[in-house]
This record gives structure tokens, sequence and C-alpha cells, in this order.
């Protein structure tokens, strides 16, 4: 079964690093994602499982064969590009029909299959229809399908929601992973979408600059992410800095008690600060609705914040905070403003 | 001067003058020479022996582009998507053949084959092919390898996850796709093959091409013009019909996959370094080798007078046509990529121009000229007919793949036409545009059949080329034709670096 085990991979283009020191280890059935900003090595990680590209130093195993010297054809695995990479020159049967030719089963078996998957991902009607006659989501499942003929149970997606409009792509979403998990799919999906991370992954896996900085369930590093870059590019965050003498320090004029000592950054979500008729004095200076909730800029004492409420407060002077729910960090010891850039 | 341009562009009539004038230069400086001989036609002739020429024609170029498809696809291949050593050398070689005047590359392949070199092969169709192959491979190698280029790579990843090996992936994927661009090369090469006369004469011996028959005609006294004009109208009809079925060929078609032997693709992929290796071996033994043969046979009297003077004279012509053929021919190239009125009908007639034998051309032309005006300017017109095609069919090509959103966004902005053309279109095809000085310019350089056609008096370097080597003087011959290369592959050089100049 496709258990992935990743070891040591390291990539460099001349002297950038795409991937540096990489240690993964997905087990069978889990839907990952792989996240972080542009650059990042997400797409390498994803092409070295793929065989797409092969790594300077460390190894690829996929269910517990070593496949680092593999090509692409012998792997068994199933990749759906970033704008697909449909065949335009055949027809959705004989783009999904591709793989199964390829490995010289006869034109039937092959043709029937291919018209099985293109039923499952709902193209039933369209088989005949050339690639470009298709819309946006029709391309990416026929892309699915294409990937999915061939038996394989690993599904890698490059940005496979990058070219639909953002109403489709929620929908899509939905459909897609209920697709992998009805048919016990591994899948391994990147992205830079925290919204879509969020919405389809059992695990969630962050990088920055070629390195892996955390990985666990959206709950978990939603929750607690373990420096700031997670903190911020998952969600919202404010920083603050705050130095702690014997467990006890002043934030944002509340007084706040851990067993901590010395300085560190705190970090507090927007949505976990009220805006009130009691607490520290601040200024609303600009206030939008977004719907189910309301975002404000907020200045104490020229520090400018962020907050969101699900009423509306725009008229509110005062701010406070649960304690609880402040998280603290050490200084990253490249600072802190260079550690929340995505290189 | 500039700014009086931009603000004269903003009228419509200036825009719509200069597009009548380009176009009416195009019909009367270009077409009316071009295809005047066939209003001299007299009695149609059609002999066996012309029935000969036309088969031994045809087939010489349909086994020329076919040899150069198979040793120039792998080759293109290997230049375009894989790295080795030495490789921008390889890359820089495949043009030279270009460069060099046809008659000396005629010359120094007779020298190679013949009996003063390896003595494999006498003159003959054997050695037509050979020379053939040697000026039309570049042009298969350059476009295919532009074809590939241009694909989506992701297809081929696609199809290797899919679990295609590469050489399957090559049939099924990349060949379907980049047939265009092939078919465009091989027309190209096909049809440069059909009409070169200059250094087909020089290895010919007794056969006989269409190009070559007509030179016979024309030569024989007293002339026999009717037979001469018979032949290259139906040699142009034939062409022409060849031509507009390969361009309907350059579609992409919707392709169907049988049953694959997936074992046998996988194990022939193994040979993909041989296909490498035999692409190399064929660039550099049979087109690089022979084509700069010739070097060796120079007695280092580079600078003798009547060299100097056919150099200066060529030069001089090549300029004056190169630079009359982008004055008319930029405006013109704009109005077809601009899809206007006709643009079409233009299109194919230019293309067919190109076709045309330049012993053809030079028959025509010498008629169209006769006693209208001096040597000097009838050869500069001449030249300007046989290169104006060129250059346009180049950046017609560059302009109408360019985005159109991006001189409309100048245009929004407040860019009046011509300022939009001068800072945004120009510069962005700038690499093509002198790409297409460099072809049109050599190819007035190196031109032999149409300037024999009309020329009396003077001696252009490719004509003193042919002349010295028919009178036995190779050595003589092979200096000229080296310092004629040196100083092309000079000029293309500088030309070339101010491409790279943003």
């Amino acid at each position: 079964m496709p258990q992935i085990q990743i070891r040591n991979a390291s990539k460099y283009y001349g002297s950038v690093k795409a991937l540096y020191n990489v240690d993964l280890n997905i087990e069978d059935g889990d839907y990952v994602v792989l996240l972080g900003p542009s650059g990042c090595g997400k797409t390498t990680l994803l092409k070295t499982i793929a065989g797409i590209i092969t790594p300077n130093t460390g190894s690829v195993s996929i269910a517990g064969r070593n496949v680092t010297a593999l090509p692409p054809e012998d792997r068994g695995i199933g990749f759906v590009f970033q704008n697909y990479a449909l065949f335009t020159h055949m027809s959705a049967l004989e783009n999904a029909s591709y793989g199964l030719l390829a490995r010289g089963e006869t034109p039937e078996k092959a043709h029937r299959i291919g018209a099985e998957m293109l039923k499952l991902v709902q193209l039933a009607d369209r088989t005949d229809a050339m690639p470009r006659e298709l819309s946006g989501g029709m391309q990416q499942r026929l892309a699915i399908a294409r990937a999915m003929a061939t038996g394989s149970k690993l599904l890698l997606l490059d940005e496979p929601m990058n070219a639909l409009d953002a109403h489709i792509r929620t929908e899509l979403r939905v459909e897609l992973r209920r697709m992998v998990k009805s048919l016990g799919l591994t899948a391994i999906h990147v992205t830079h979408d925290q919204e879509e991370a969020m919405a389809l992954a059992d695990k969630i896996i962050i990088m920055r600059a070629g390195r892996i900085l955390q990985a666990g369930t959206p709950h978990e590093v939603y929750l607690h992410p373990n420096c700031p870059f997670v903190a911020s590019f998952l969600g919202e965050a404010n920083f603050l800095r705050v130095t702690f003498d014997e467990g006890e320090a002043q934030l944002l004029g509340q007084k706040v008690k851990t067993k901590l000592h010395g300085p560190y950054i705190a970090c507090i979500r927007p949505e976990n600060m009220r805006l009130d008729h009691k607490g520290t004095k601040v200024r609303v200076t600009n206030c939008r609705p977004f719907g189910p909730f309301f975002k404000y800029d907020v200045d104490f004492n020229g520090l400018m914040l962020s907050v969101r409420t699900t009423h509306d407060q725009r008229d509110a002077t005062f701010l406070s905070f649960d304690p609880a729910e402040v998280l603290y960090f050490k200084e990253p010891s490249e600072g802190l403003e260079k550690s929340l850039t995505s290189a | 001067m500039k700014r009086w341009l931009d603000r004269a562009s903003q009228d419509r009539k200036w825009g719509r003058a200069i597009n009548v004038i380009a176009v009416l230069f195009f019909l009367f400086f270009i077409i009316s020479p071009l295809f005047f001989v066939f209003t001299h036609i007299g009695r149609f002739e059609f002999s066996a022996a012309m029935q000969e020429a036309l088969i031994t024609s045809f087939c010489i170029a349909a086994v020329v582009t076919f040899i150069d498809l198979i040793f120039g696809i792998p080759l293109a291949w290997l230049l375009a998507r894989k790295r080795f050593p030495l490789q921008g050398v390889v890359d820089a070689l495949i043009d030279l053949p270009l460069i060099i005047p046809t008659s000396a590359l005629g010359l120094s392949i007779a020298l190679f084959w013949g009996s003063m070199g390896l003595g494999l092969i006498q003159p003959g169709l054997l050695l037509i092919i050979v020379l053939h192959i040697a000026f039309t491979f570049s042009y298969v190698v350059r476009t295919t390898q532009a074809a590939i280029l241009e694909m989506n790579s992701d297809l081929a990843r696609a199809a290797s996850s899919l679990g295609a090996s590469p050489l399957l992936s090559f049939r099924t994927i990349w060949m379907p796709l980049m047939r265009a661009g092939i078919v465009s090369g091989a027309m190209l090469a096909f049809t440069r093959s059909l009409g070169e006369t200059g250094a087909t004469t020089l290895v010919a011996g007794a056969a006989k091409t269409v190009p070559i028959l007509t030179v016979y005609f024309k030569g024989s006294t007293p002339p026999d013009m009717n037979s001469a004009i018979s032949l290259s109208a139906i040699f142009l009809a034939v062409s022409a019909i060849i031509f507009i079925f390969m361009r309907s060929q350059l579609g992409v078609r919707r392709f169907s996959m049988g049953k694959v032997n997936a074992d046998l693709n996988k194990r022939l992929s193994r040979f993909g370094s041989v296909a490498d290796i035999t692409g190399m071996l064929f660039l550099l033994l049979i087109v690089m080798l022979p084509s700069f043969y010739f070097f060796k046979f120079t007695d280092f009297n580079f600078f003798s007078p009547a060299v100097i003077d056919a150099i200066v004279v060529s030069f001089a012509l090549a300029g004056a046509a190169t630079l009359l053929s982008i004055i008319f021919g930029m405006p013109f190239a704009l109005y077809i990529a601009s899809r206007g009125p006709f643009s079409g009908t233009l299109k194919l007639l230019n293309d067919l121009s190109m076709m045309m034998p330049t012993v053809t051309i030079g028959l025509s032309l010498s008629l169209f000229w006769a006693g209208k005006a001096d040597e000097a300017v009838v050869l500069v017109l001449a030249h300007t007919a046989m290169i104006f095609p060129y250059f346009v069919s180049t950046v017609t090509e560059v302009l109408s793949e360019m985005d159109q959103n991006l001189s409309e966004a100048a245009r929004s902005l407040g860019a009046r036409p011509f300022y939009a053309f001068r800072t945004i279109v120009l510069p962005l095809i700038r690499p093509t545009l002198i790409a297409g000085i460099v072809v049109a310019f050599m190819r007035s350089v190196s031109e032999t059949g149409g300037t024999l056609a009309v020329s009396k008096h003077i001696e252009t370097i490719p004509l003193l080329i042919v002349n010295l080597s028919k009178a036995g003087q190779n050595a003589q011959a092979a200096s000229a034709a080296v310092l004629l290369a040196v100083l092309s592959i000079i000029l293309v050089l500088v030309l070339k670096t101010t491409q790279k100049k943003r």
C-alpha cells in the first residue's frame, strides 16, 4: 500500500536550495496537503515523489520500495498537473485511456476502464469531447480521471484548483475529497491556499524556504503552531513583543501570568480579541463588514492590531482578550519580521 | 521627426495611406516583375525532357526533405531538450550553412565528395541531394527546435506519469503536437530545394532539374523562351498545389491510439542516445565538414582586386535591397498580420513568390526590366523582389503570434499608434526582425541564379565564384568564398549581438 517515506532529501538549483534535508512519512489512505508560499519547495517535493525531479541527496520510497532512481513511468503514480496538461489532440476518452494503453492494455479494455473513470467523475456524456470544449471544472475532473485510470492508489495533485474561479473551487473541494476517500486513495495535494488546505486535509504539512516547518492535522497546526510563520500563514495573527519577569508581564494593558521568563513574542488571533466597554482603551480606525463577521483595524498606542467580531462593534473603545488563547514564541534566530517572509 | 510621426499617426488617413503604398509596392515591384514572365508565353510547350526534369526536381526535393527530417528531428530534440558539453557551439554551427553563399557551398561540396576530395560521389543526382541537404538541413532543425521549445513540457511529464516510455511519449504526444512546426520546416526545405539554381549547376553533372533545364533553354542559341516559360509555369503551378496541400496539413489533428507494445517501446527508448549521436554525426560529417571543405583549397590570395570589387558590389547591392525590403516590408507585414481585407490573398502571393526557382525569377525580372532602367537599379530592384518575401514572411509570423493586448494596452494608456509601435511592438519583435534582416541580406549576398539573368556587366561575388570555378580556377574561387564567408560571419555576429541587447 502506498505508504511514502522521504529521507533527508535535498535539491539544489545552483546555489538555490529548493529542498533542504526533508524527512517525511505519509500514511496509507491519508489526504495530505503540502502548504506554503510560492517558492517554498512544495511543488519540488511533490515532483520528487513523482520522479519528475531527482533529488541531489536523499531517498524516496513508495510502499516500502526505494524508487529514488526510477523514472516517473515506473512509479505507478497518478499526477494531476497545475494546468492539467490534458492532451489537446485527444478526446476525453482517449485522454482517460492513455495510461492503460501506454502499459500495453488492449484498446477495448483501456476504453472500457477509461469510460468507467469518466462516469465516476461525471463526464460520461462528454467522452467524445476534445479538452478545449470542456469547462475548467470538467477539465480538472478529466485530469483526475486520467490520473486514476491506471489503477494507481497514489494521487499527486499540483495546485489543481488554480485555474478555477473561486466559487467552483469551494464546490470541487468537497467533491475531490469525497472521491479520493471513496476510492481509498492516498492523496498528496500542493496548494498555497490555506482555506483549501483546511477544507481538504487529514494532515497539513507547512513548508517554507525548502524546509518542512510543521506537520499535523488542520486543527493541530491552527491551534498549536510551532513558530510565528505557521501562525501567520494559517489564518491571521497579531504579534506583540513582551518581556516576562518571573512569569508576569503586561500585554496590551492587561496583566498576563505564565511560567515563562525573559523576552517572548505573543501571538493573538484577531478572533480571540473582543471590542467592548471594558479593558484597554483603543481606537477603531477602520471597520469592514464581511457578512458573517466584521474586521477592524484597531490602534493601541500607535500599534496597529487586527480584530474580528461577529457583531458590529465599531463604536467600542475598549479591547480585551482571554490570556488562555495567547501563544508565546521565542524570538526566531533570523528576527521576527524576517521569519514571517516567504524566503 | 519621431514626435511628428507620433502625432501624424493619430490621423487615420496616414495609416491608410501607408498601407496602400506598401500594398502597391508589393504588387508593382515584387509580384509584377516576379510573375511577368507568364505574360510572355507564346506557345505552350511540354516535352519529354521537361517531364523528366519535373520528376527529377520533385523527387530530389522529396528525398532531401525526408533525410532532413530523419536526422533533423533527433538533432532538434537533442538541442532543445538536453544539455551537453559545447551545446552553444553546436547550436551556433546550425546557422552557418545559411550564411555561406550557395555557390560557395556547391563548390565546397563538389570538392569534398568529388575526385579532389574523398572521390566518393561524382557530379549527378546523388551529389545534388547531398548539396541540397547541406543548405536545407538548418531550416528543418531550426523550425523543429522552435516547435519543441514552444510545447508545454508538462504534457510529456503527464505522459510519463501515466506510464509512457520516452519513445511512446515522443510518438503519441510530441510528434502529433509538433506537426505544424515540422511541416512548415519541411515546406521551407522542400521549396528551397526545388528552386535552387546556382549551386546545383556546379554539381549536377548530366542530371537535369527544372531550374537547370530552364537555364539550358535560356542559354541555347537562339534562346528557347517558349520552353523556358512553359516549364516555369507548370513548375510553379505544381509547386503551388503541393504548397497549398501541405499548408492544409498544418493544423493539429485529432489523434487516436491503438494497441501499444509497451515493452518494445520501452526497450527501443534505450536507443535514444544512438539517435542523438547519429543526428550529431550527420550534422558534422554530412552538413558541416563538406560545406567548409573549400577552405582547404584557398591560395590565400584573399584580396585580389576582382574579389574586392565583387564583394563591394554584393554588399552594397544587398544593403540597398534589404533597406528597401525593410521600408516597404514592415508596413506590409503589419497589414497582413492585422488580418485586413485581402491579407490572406496577399500572404499566399507572398508565399508563392518564395517558391519560385531563382532562374525563373531572373528570367522574369530581366524581361520586366529590360531596357527600362540602369543595370545597377535593375539589380537592386531584382534583389528586392527576391528577398522581400523572406523578410515579410519572417516578420508576419512573429507579428501574428504577438499578444494583441500589449499594443492595445499601450493605446489605452494614451500612446498614439506610431508611438505604440516603436515603443512596444518594435522592441518585442526585435530579435525576429533582426533575424529576418539577416536572412534577407544573406539571401541577397549569396544569390546566384536570378542575378545571372539580369546582370550584364556587373559581377557580384557569387557570380565571380561560379565563373572562376567554371574556368577551373578553384583556388581563386575558394579564396573568394573564404573571404565572403568570413565577412558574412562577422556581419551576422555583429547583428546577433545587437539582437541580444535590450
